[in-house]
């Protein structure tokens, strides 16, 4: 069983810090939402994780192993799973050739049949556009496409970063409905929103996050029931 | 003029572009990978040729032969570029990187002039007399080898980016280094191979061209704007860009050089250069139809 901790992590670019002291833990199974405003600090939060920012102070743990200064490949590698914001797709390579060339090591690799095979059964209709360039596919299917690309790495947490952004709410149903398929077989999960409605309701836990720091942190549910998340979020009377 | 005229600058064309096509391909793995700009991309042609050179006239060995040992050489000089200079060189803005492949090719061009001094040398051998007859047109023999072997190469290179994950790997980061990253792939990793393979391929082409043409210090320079040119008007870091602009260099200039003049001829890459610039400045092949995400 592997559970995520950060300690009071500081990150940022050039010279300020962009999130301070940060604390977050991710039970395994656990699904967890990091709400909060634009520019609030949830996307380098992520990247701490994933790799992409490096920790200025505090641990990032990761079962027993501290990630330090750990390379964003073998973050992956050892089983954190990142649905990047703006998707990060290789839109010249068909949508087979995306998901493929996320199990290009280890165990990922041995089981590409399956995975794929488990991706496009999530996804049907990914597997009709299998050979299709993915820069040519619906924003909807691009989502598709970069979830289904972090499954092919066999995670054991999947980080989201704004999953539902610019995308028809029909279809953010459908992505939604499918992750909650994934957590109940057991994958931990990181959602990280705009839409804190929909976000408080898909997770167990969540963290609220304003300009850097965590404000407030509890059950989703009471976090839904909370005056400040109410009027601050989701435009509701306190 | 003759149609047969014609036809043999076409032909003489094509050969020269096949091998321009071999040069500029290395480059374009390198830029389109790394988004590094190799301005001594040239000097390792010149260094893979004193290499061929150097085993006929000391080991008597065919330079087709030659290239079994010049393209280890020249993969382990990609690597060992990335891994001293280039790894280094990518943490700082791009014009400083392009400041170090510059002065790296200075560099290159003066060491040699000290090691193998200024003069022009051509393998000879045999068959550098001998042509190929083919219909009413005829190919130099040593030119007709470099042009095959850059077309198995061409092919076989284009088979490995595009059916094994080795290629697709190279494409990926290409595409998006940060997606690739969180994808599971080695980011140093693939930089070192392509740098690797980008230079090796001047391995099979150098030994080959040396005895087509004069070796000297300097001839690396005159490929690495060819090969800027080709890589510049077919699009920059797209595989069919660069044999469409390579055919179009080579032709144009072969075709020039029976229509006018010699001199007029040299210039002909650049102002078909300019032309593209200015009607179609992505290329005429870009990597994702002109855009990229």
């Amino acid at each position: 069983m592997t559970r995520l901790t950060l300690e009071r992590v500081s990150a940022g670019y050039g010279k300020a810090d962009v999130i301070r002291d940060i604390d977050l833990v991710i039970e395994s199974g656990q699904r967890v939402a990091l709400i909060g405003s634009n520019g609030a600090g949830k996307s380098t939060v992520v990247k701490t994780i994933n790799g992409l920012v490096p920790t200025r102070q505090g641990r990032v743990v990761w079962g027993d192993e501290e990630l330090g200064r750990m390379k964003v490949s073998d973050r992956t590698r050892a089983g954190i799973g990142t649905v990047p914001e703006g998707r990060l797709l290789f839109p010249d390579c068909t949508v087979t050739e995306n998901l493929v060339a996320a199990s290009t090591f280890g165990a990922a690799k041995q089981h590409r049949e399956e995975g794929l095979a488990r991706v496009y059964d999530l996804f049907p209709r990914l597997r009709e556009r299998a050979g299709q360039r993915a820069g040519t596919l619906s924003g909807g299917e691009q989502q598709m496409v970069a979830i289904g690309r972090a499954l092919m790495t066999r995670p054991r947490l999947l980080v989201l970063d704004e999953p539902s952004i610019g995308l028809a709410p029909r279809v953010v149903s459908e992505i939604f409905e499918i992750l909650g398929t994934l957590t109940r077989a057991g994958l931990s999960l990181l959602l990280v929103e705009q839409n804190v409605q929909l976000s408080l309701r898909s997770v167990d836990y969540a963290y609220l996050l304003q300009q850097g720091e965590v404000v407030l942190q509890g059950p989703s549910d009471t976090l839904l029931e909370s005056p400040m998340v109410r009027a601050a979020y989701l435009g509701l009377p306190a | 003029m003759s149609a047969t005229i014609l036809l043999q600058a076409l032909l003489s064309g094509m050969t020269n572009g096949a091998i321009y096509a071999l040069i500029a391909v290395g480059l374009t793995l390198v830029f389109g990978v790394m988004r590094v700009v190799n301005f001594a991309h040239g000097e390792f042609l010149m260094l893979a040729m004193y290499g061929g050179y150097l085993a006929w006239a000391h080991l008597g060995l065919d330079p087709i032969i030659a290239v079994v040992l010049v393209v280890p050489a020249l993969l382990a000089l990609g690597v060992g570029l990335f891994e001293t200079l280039i790894r280094p060189a990518m943490r700082v803005p791009e014009i400083n990187q392009m400041a170090v492949t510059l002065g790296l090719s200075l560099l290159l061009q003066y060491l040699a002039l000290m090691v193998f001094k200024a003069d022009n040398l051509l393998i000879v051998q045999d068959r550098s007399t001998a042509s190929l007859w083919i219909g009413p047109v005829l190919l130099q023999m040593p030119q007709a080898i470099a042009a095959l072997a850059a077309v198995l190469l061409l092919i076989g290179l284009y088979i490995v980016l595009r059916k094994t994950d080795f290629g697709l790997i190279m494409r990926a980061v290409s595409q998006s280094r940060d997606g690739a990253a969180l994808s599971g792939i080695d980011i140093g990793r693939t930089y070192r191979w392509a740098m690797g393979i980008g230079i090796g391929t001047l391995g099979v082409a150098g030994p080959l061209m040396a005895s087509v043409l004069y070796v000297n210090p300097h001839i690396g320079a005159l490929f690495t704007l060819k090969a800027f040119v080709i890589v510049i008007v077919g699009g920059m870091g797209s595989f069919g860009g660069v044999l469409l602009g390579a055919l179009l260099v080579g032709v144009a200039e072969s075709v020039a050089g029976v229509l006018t003049t010699a001199s007029v001829a040299a210039a002909v890459p650049f102002a078909l250069l300019i032309l593209v610039m200015l009607l179609r400045p992505e290329g005429l092949m870009p990597v994702g139809g002109g855009s990229r995400a």
